[in-house]
């Protein structure tokens, strides 16, 4: 059996399935207690089956995008590994990185079908071990953090409040310039979007519809898809 | 000589269970991510050369960590630490579960950082959680025929254009109307990104600590106004 049938022997795709299973389980378990603790705390049914709904909507387009990596992880590592990590922890451009620096520093040129058994190793333990520092934040730091912050809160609340609000706006603020860059179909792209929220906002105001209000989000990401795809294919920017 | 007492917390059941639950599944987590790459060992009869394999490890982890900090710090009086514990165990975070849990309480009207804003937010991230799982599974089992359409140079802009339209949407839910918080760590992104070519590890903690430095600021300004001026 060659080293890619390997990759993708039966075996590994039971212990990933394991795995993913358990985390399946986990955040249903939070979901429910979500859900549960809306409902104490006044959130009416209906509004919360909206925000289910909405979530659904939201993650399958940024879902793509994690799926074109896998398209480019498969034909290298086989299925399972690949779907372990991007599933699992998994920010799309560091699987890749880490994948990489794995096959090479076991004498492999990078990301290229036909490595060998020992650097898809290699590239195992790399993804695996580096990517686990998440979970080490949430058994170490997650709880002490939010402690201190529920004291700050009893302190003042307002400047945890603004707080809040200002670290967002630092994060959102970081994030939307770095897609800019991107290059000029990613600005306009920006910009696109920009304006047709705020279009979608007036007309919500207008017409109070909350289907809108729920689904601007995905909207807005649907109008963003087809104004790059106008950008490039019949402006002919950035092509 | 006076001690100051830590304030004793009263926690709510829900904030117990996110506690220890987020703590208990996250060991196990990381039991079984520690323990894949094992398996895969023992399995191959192969382990990798440590010694070389040990610095990507170290600089990885070192990349993840600072980022890790600065979400953890961003979202958690934001979206709570339940909707963190998610988070870290799903990935994606910035770029898909937050976009999630601030449209769904921007859709209802929640303001960030109270009790309602974290079971929202847990409810919502844990949906997306399992979509994720699911829309990654079926995407692994129908890899053949999904490839060439992923791959199609004519839609290929639309897939590499996905983060500026959705964070062009959020600009436009969150930016603007907090427009006072966003001027100064926006045009320090600007500098960041576009002037000094910073990549994440630097620029983002460093746009997230200008924000809250304005706002502590603005913050000081405005009790001193109040104190200045208690009848108005």
């Amino acid at each position: 059996m060659d080293a890619y049938s390997q990759m993708n022997s039966v075996f590994l795709f039971l212990v990933v399935g394991g795995i993913m299973a358990y985390v399946l389980f986990q955040a249903f378990m939070f979901m429910r207690k979500g859900w549960n603790e809306a409902l104490r705390l006044g959130i009416e049914k209906g509004a919360l089956k909206r925000i289910v709904r909405s979530a659904i909507s939201i993650t399958i387009i940024p879902s793509i995008q994690v799926l074109l990596v896998l398209i480019v992880l498969v034909p290298i590592l086989g299925i399972p590994l690949p779907w372990l990590r991007l599933s699992v922890i998994g920010a799309a451009t560091f699987e890749m990185m880490g994948a990489q620096t794995g096959i090479v520093a076991a004498g492999g040129s990078g990301l290229v079908s036909g490595i060998t058994l020992e650097q898809f190793v290699s590239a195992a333990w790399v993804m695996s071990i580096a990517g686990s520092v998440p979970l080490l934040m949430n058994l170490f730091v997650i709880k002490p953090v939010a402690m201190s912050l529920e004291r700050s809160k009893h302190a003042d609340k307002r400047w945890v409040g603004i707080l809040s609000s200002c670290a967002m706006c630092g994060l959102l603020s970081f994030y939307l310039v770095d897609n800019m860059h991107l290059g000029i179909v990613a600005i306009l792209v920006v910009v696109a979007c920009l304006l047709f929220s705020i279009l979608l906002a007036v007309v919500y105001k207008k017409t109070q519809k909350k289907w809108l209000q729920d689904l601007m989000l995905p909207i807005v990401m649907i109008f963003g898809l087809a104004a790059a795809l106008f950008i490039t294919n019949v402006l002919h920017i950035g092509a | 000589m006076v001690h100051k007492r830590k304030e004793t917390l009263e926690l709510t059941a829900f904030e117990k269970f996110v506690f220890r639950f987020g703590t208990w599944s996250s060991l196990l987590t990381l039991v079984l991510f520690w323990g894949f790459p094992l398996i895969v060992s023992l399995y191959f009869g192969i382990f990798p050369n440590f010694s070389k394999i040990l610095p990507a490890i170290l600089t990885f982890a070192l990349v993840i960590l600072i980022l890790n900090v600065t979400e953890i710090l961003t979202f958690s009086p934001t979206l709570g630490p339940g909707a963190l514990y998610m988070c870290f165990v799903t990935g994606n975070t910035s770029n898909l579960k937050c976009p999630c849990a601030l449209s769904a309480l921007k859709a209802n009207d929640i303001p960030t950082g109270t009790k309602e804003a974290h079971a929202i937010s847990v409810l919502s991230i844990g949906v997306s959680s399992i979509v994720t799982v699911i829309i990654l599974a079926v995407g692994a089992i129908l890899i053949v025929p999904l490839t060439p359409i992923l791959s199609n140079p004519v839609l290929k802009p639309a897939f590499d254009n996905v983060m500026p339209a959705m964070f062009g949407g959020l600009c436009a839910l969150f930016l603007l109307p907090s427009w006072k918080y966003s001027v100064v760590p926006l045009i320090v992104a600007f500098i960041c990104v576009f002037g000094l070519g910073l990549n994440a590890m630097i620029a983002l903690p460093a746009c997230v600590a200008v924000s809250v430095l304005v706002g502590r600021i603005g913050y000081k300004r405005t009790l001193q106004k109040e104190k200045a001026e208690p009848n108005t």
